[in-house]
């Protein structure tokens, strides 16, 4: 088991002493979702509750689609800590429409990924929700479409 | 002699793809080939938004409970799961009523049927499934957990009412690696919530 899960179990065992008397909270389960659910310090009923932080985004839960490929090497993405990474990201598709009804992305402004190779015989495409890039459910994801525009260079 | 820019339009839908691939990962053929190609971009997108989110779920949490042990009170704790595997075809998708109904089905654990327990070793805090379901740390009673929801401001509440005399603790998991839990698309925070490999 993580070192991290190792940190947090000592905390719930040594919790009972971090309460702050004045206003019952406890010190060490403050930052994570933990209860003493039955405790000498914790005797009311108001604190058994663990609640959700913000509304519950269950109901439409994606709320981006990164559309990536090879052929977008040149992008980044902000990770842990505030730290840029590479990634292919070709572009990424917000999800501002209902439930059961269709995303329909139309770029004014392209946002052009310049090419490390002039000669494309083929590409790939793949998808992934949201900021932590996980792959999508293939089983149940519906059929989608895309239009990608390609800048060619002839001579005159 | 100079350069002329021209675009070049590729229509990309998924209907059409190639025989084995998947809709999330697809190769895109060009036979003729686009030649002196210096730039891409995407014009546009479309796809319906009917992605289901009970498929592969699960939540778990562990419970702490305080016993005595040759005189010394001593910490025992087990991890909980409930598998969300088990739900009818029709239920791919769920709205946050009828989740907080399914899963309040699953934690009152009719019959010891869906609350699976992985116990964890006090010493160097390893996990030992054995298979078993069962909500109990030890030999306590059962500690009732009920979940709410509140449809006006759409937050989830979890609660235990532990009314025994035994010291015991709740906390709810995330584990990093299968990616399945819901606790956060039901509203934790991701950085409250406990993460675990296994």
């Amino acid at each position: 088991m993580s070192e991290f899960l190792s940190e947090s179990y000592q905390s719930l065992v040594n919790s009972p002493t971090a309460v702050d008397y004045n206003t019952y909270v406890n010190q060490l389960l403050k930052n994570i979702y933990a209860k003493a659910m039955r405790d000498i310090t914790e005797k009311t009923l108001n604190i058994r509750h663990i609640y959700a932080g913000h509304a519950s985004k269950h109901e439409n839960h994606i709320g981006k689609i990164n559309l990536c490929s090879y052929l977008a090497s040149d992008s980044y993405i902000m990770g842990d800590n505030g730290t840029l990474r590479n990634t292919d990201i070709l572009d990424s598709i917000v999800n501002n429409v209902t439930k059961f009804s269709y995303i329909h992305h139309s770029a004014d402004t392209l946002y052009f990924h310049n090419l490390n190779r002039s000669d494309i015989h083929k590409f790939d495409l793949r998808l992934y929700e949201g900021d932590d890039m996980k792959a999508l459910v293939d089983e149940v994801l519906p059929n989608w479409s895309a239009v990608l525009v390609f800048e060619q260079n002839l001579e005159i | 002699m100079s350069d002329s820019h021209t675009l070049k339009y590729v229509h990309v839908d998924t209907v059409n793809r190639k025989a084995g691939e998947t809709k999330s990962r697809i190769t895109v053929q060009v036979p003729q080939g686009l030649e002196n190609c210096s730039r891409v971009a995407l014009k546009s997108f479309s796809i319906a938004t009917t992605f289901p989110n009970m498929v592969n779920k699960k939540i778990e949490w562990i419970e702490m409970i305080q016993t005595v042990d040759n005189g010394t009170n001593t910490w025992k704790a087990a991890l909980f799961t409930i598998l969300l595997n088990d739900l009818d075809p029709n239920q791919q998708y769920l709205d946050n009523v009828n989740l907080q109904s399914v899963l309040q089905t699953k934690f009152t654990n009719e019959g010891q049927a869906f609350i699976k327990k992985t116990d964890i070793s006090p010493d160097d805090l390893a996990l030992t499934d054995n298979g078993e379901y069962s909500h109990q740390v030890g030999t306590e009673t059962a500690m009732p957990i009920t979940i709410t929801y509140d449809t006006e401001n759409s937050i989830f509440k979890i609660s235990g009412t532990q009314n025994s005399a035994t010291k015991h603790k709740f906390m709810i998991l995330y584990d990093d690696e299968s990616d399945e839990s819901l606790w956060p698309t039901m509203g934790f925070h991701q950085k409250k919530i406990k993460k675990i490999k296994k």
